[in-house]
């Protein structure tokens, strides 16, 4: 887990391709934050459960406390207590 | 949930949308590239200015929408308030035309100076009721308040909220300074006889019986030959018996200070150790007057003191006012007065014996007293050498 946004930062060169989606992940052992781009939807929001749908593949988020932003690029931001992040999929999708 | 500082200055408003559907909301505002931030509760916050554009990218799901919140929020709800308006505008302009300045001074540790004197002392270099704390600074306040006043050997102001506290230390007894070095003389401080005298150091030029003159030698420091020669500081007990007079004359018509009658001048109330000042009439109080203070405190059934109390404090002018005596006024008068000069005249020795006269004249009564009086009639004189 990276724990500082300057760690982050240097961290980025280890992005997947930009067609897909793209994470990143900082924070401490309370509070995470989860910057996911490529996130065509969100198919499932509750407090301790999230699922997304990617272009090839689905996200599942589970923690406590969540809660998201949306920004005007269509990135999004998983903010609380994140205890699993699995990533299902990699079919092509219409 | 944290806000964003544009959010609560500009508006915001929050959109509650069912559990079910909020999946469908967030999908359409992020097609729709609309920003957007869920609370823990699944609300929506979404900035006031673009509320129109989100009402359109939510076309077909449930929602509700709250009132306009923030400063902008707050500001549409009481638009018709002007009273409202016009006191926050009034308490800024109050607040920001007041809190840059002085409002009280108040002065501790001051005994034989009075505090109106050290107010003034302080106003003339900058510190005073109504004065900018920016328009001065502490420590040349400190250094000009000492320098005018050597009988002040501490001076101290401190800052806070808008009272301006200052505390002093006064000169004590013990605050003499060293004598000078150097070889004396002890010598007479008037014309007198002498009663006696005991030499602690240097040589005795005089003997009880002898009259001597204001300035003359009474012991040496000069040593002789048969004492080792040289220089010492003479010092010694040298009594004399000294004539003093006291003179008093009342005129028939005079002006006397009268104390007028008493008004409040303060209000404060304590409590809990904590004063807060309620009425105040400003301005230092360099007029001839006296000043009461009175502090009521009170006590619950069974005794016990409650922890408030209530402090005023009044001055009573005085005022000048043309008398004109009758001659058993005067005679009382004027003998009074002497018996005080008396007093200061011999407070100092003792008193061997005093005639006292007096008599009328012309405009009024005088009355006199001749007095002898033995007393220390020492005095230091440094030898000067070469």
């Amino acid at each position: 887990m990276i724990n500082t946004k300057k760690q982050r930062e240097e961290k980025s060169g280890s992005r997947a391709p930009a067609s897909d989606f793209s994470l990143e992940a900082w924070g401490t052992g309370k509070r995470q934050s989860v910057l996911l781009e490529g996130v065509v939807g969100i198919k499932n929001f509750a407090k301790n459960e999230i699922e997304l749908k990617g272009k090839k593949c689905d996200f599942f988020i589970k923690g406590a406390e969540m809660s998201i932003i949306i920004y005007e690029n269509r990135a999004i931001e998983i903010k609380g207590r994140i205890y699993s992040f699995e990533l299902v999929g990699g079919e092509d999708r219409k | 949930m944290i806000l964003r500082l544009d959010y609560i200055f500009f508006g915001y408003r929050v959109i509650k949308i069912e559990e079910s559907e909020l999946p469908r909301a967030l999908t359409y505002l992020l097609g729709a590239r609309m920003q957007a931030r869920t609370s823990e509760g699944g609300e929506i916050v979404i900035p006031e200015r673009s509320l129109s554009k989100y009402r359109k990218a939510l076309r077909g799901i449930n929602y509700s929408v709250s009132e306009c919140l923030g400063v902008l929020g707050f500001l549409k709800r009481n638009r018709n308030r002007y009273g409202l308006a016009l006191g926050i505008l009034a308490l800024l302009v109050y607040y920001i035309l007041t809190i840059g300045r002085v409002w009280d001074v108040r002065v501790s540790g001051n005994e034989e100076i009075t505090t109106a004197q050290i107010k003034s002392a302080l106003a003339d270099s900058g510190l005073s009721e109504g004065a900018r704390w920016g328009s001065f600074s502490r420590s040349e306040v400190e250094m000009s308040v000492l320098k005018n006043y050597p009988e002040l050997s501490w001076i101290n102001v401190n800052r806070r909220g808008v009272v301006a506290y200052v505390d002093v230390r006064e000169m004590s007894g013990n605050d003499v300074p060293d004598k000078a070095p150097g070889f004396s003389n002890v010598v007479s401080a008037v014309d007198c006889v002498i009663e006696e005298i005991t030499v602690v150091s240097g040589v005795a030029k005089v003997s009880a019986g002898e009259t001597v003159k204001k300035g003359q030698i009474l012991i040496s420091g000069v040593l002789p030959a048969e004492l080792g020669g040289g220089f010492t500081r003479a010092s010694g007990i040298v009594k004399g018996r000294v004539s003093e007079s006291a003179y008093v004359k009342v005129g028939r018509e005079e002006e006397i200070l009268v104390s007028a009658e008493k008004e409040l001048s303060g209000l404060s109330v304590t409590i809990f150790g904590k004063t807060v000042n309620i009425l105040k009439k400003y301005g230092n109080l360099d007029m001839e007057c006296d000043i009461i203070e009175t502090t009521d405190k009170y006590v619950a059934y069974g005794g016990r003191v409650l922890p408030f109390s209530l402090n005023r404090s009044y001055i009573r002018k005085k005022v000048t006012e043309r008398v004109v005596y009758t001659d058993e006024q005067l005679v009382k008068i004027a003998h009074s007065r002497l018996a005080s000069m008396r007093l200061s005249v011999i407070s100092d020795g003792e008193l061997i014996s005093v005639r006292t006269d007096g008599g009328f004249d012309g405009d009024g009564y005088f009355a006199k007293s001749d007095m002898f009086v033995v007393k220390d009639v020492c005095e230091e004189k440094i030898i000067q050498i070469g």
